[in-house]
């Protein structure tokens, strides 16, 4: 994939613009968004996060919360398996508070 | 990074201040610097909603849960702060275990303004009565300190309180108070094991033992007249312990002791290769739980708190 001039991937649809993450953000989904995020239940947080997530230009978010004794990494998401915060690039990330990726 | 076709996967810390909350997992077409901002910045805002999500959500404390969690460990767990807190001067984390089943052990950490304060509790017995007792403490320590007492009187109210409530219940707890501006730590002992200090990667030895004084709830009855107020300058990086008796006494199959030297060795070697606090309880909670092979006997509690000012 080529990068564009400022190392972003060039977007050729103008409609789509939040999938340009140089360009601006749309002010008014992003108002609804943080306004929905008051309102949300727990069980829904999973589906808004894609939402933000592609509001930002990004293709999707998924949500992990450590359990009690900080041994896996459970995602909100019901479908999706846990991860063990010992041996996985998500414990990785959690065990030194930085990015992996 | 993995990049199987349709973008890649980059893992983001989700944190709440110094808090861990877990991660987040964004897909994204490519990881350019605009993409890694705002992965960072999704992180951070579902950070925020995660954490005024959770303090109510049965759902969320269910799903964090693995398994089933007792009476007396649900109320105390209640009275519980986050594990870590923290300001540019200071950072308190803590672990408690056995964590479905605790009876009688807390902790407590709250940074104001410049003062870091934190606080151990270990009540005698190991069922509702005992969770009482330091569920009582708790209250007590945290209501006279948002009422703006000084330590001796802080102590003194909930000696007060469990004497009133509670006669035949004492706990025996440390709390201290760090200037985090100055270094300067002030704390009162009542019948604990004594705080310990680890500087430059060495354990002072006795730099943290004070004359003993009777446990929480039982002062009025034994003790003088004032609760002791200790004191003692920190220097910059210095870390202090905290900890509850069941941490030192945790034996394996064989009878031996997990003991105070392995504990502390623990903390200095994983501190040495460069984990962060919590990350260095954790690791500790987890040879202390394989090393009794997930069976404690007592509740084990460790509480460090660590003093890095900046440089002017």
């Amino acid at each position: 994939m080529k990068l564009g001039a400022e190392g972003v991937i060039p977007v050729p649809d103008a409609s789509r613009a939040p999938a340009d993450p140089g360009g601006a953000v749309d002010e008014s989904l992003l108002e609804a968004l943080i306004t929905e995020a008051q309102i949300v239940l727990p069980v829904d947080l999973s589906a808004l996060a894609n939402r933000c997530a592609s509001a930002l230009g990004l293709n999707t978010v998924r949500i992990y919360v450590v359990d009690l004794q900080q041994v896996v990494l459970v995602p909100l998401d019901e479908s999706l398996e846990a991860l063990p915060v010992d041996a996985s690039q998500a414990g990785w990330a959690y065990r030194t508070v930085s990015p992996h990726g | 990074m993995t990049d199987n076709g349709d973008g890649v996967v980059v893992w983001l810390p989700m944190v709440d201040g110094a808090e861990r909350l877990g991660v987040v997992a964004v897909r994204t077409a490519a990881l350019d610097g605009p993409r890694m901002r705002r992965s960072r910045m999704l992180a951070d805002l579902l950070a925020m909603v995660v954490t005024s999500k959770r303090a109510y959500s049965d759902w969320i404390a269910a799903r964090t849960r693995t398994a089933t969690m007792r009476l007396p460990a649900e109320m105390l767990r209640a009275f519980l702060p986050p594990r870590t807190i923290g300001s540019k001067h200071c950072v308190s984390t803590a672990v408690l275990e056995p964590a479905y089943d605790v009876g009688g052990d807390a902790f407590d950490h709250a940074v104001v303004k410049h003062v870091l304060h934190t606080m151990i509790l270990d009540a005698m017995g190991h069922d509702l009565a005992s969770g009482l007792t330091t569920s009582v403490a708790m209250a007590g320590a945290r209501n006279a300190r948002r009422s703006g007492a000084d330590l001796p009187d802080l102590v003194g109210s909930v000696d007060h309180a469990l004497a009133q409530w509670l006669p035949d219940h004492f706990c025996t707890g440390v709390v201290c108070r760090l200037d985090a501006g100055t270094g300067e730590l002030h704390w009162i002992n009542c019948g604990h094991p004594p705080p310990l200090l680890i500087r430059a990667e060495r354990v002072i030895e006795g730099e943290l033992d004070s004359p003993p004084q009777p446990p929480i709830g039982l002062h009025l009855e034994l003790g003088p007249a004032a609760r002791q107020v200790h004191k003692t300058a920190l220097q910059p990086g210095d870390r202090v312990l905290l900890y509850t008796d069941g941490v030192v006494d945790a034996r394996d199959a064989n009878g031996v002791e997990f003991g105070l030297d392995h504990f502390t060795d623990f903390i200095i070697r994983a501190s040495a290769a460069g984990q962060r606090p919590s990350e260095v309880l954790r690791l500790l909670s987890h040879a202390i739980l394989d090393f009794q092979h997930n069976n404690l006997r007592d509740d084990a509690t460790i509480l460090l708190f660590e003093w890095h000012p900046q440089h002017p």
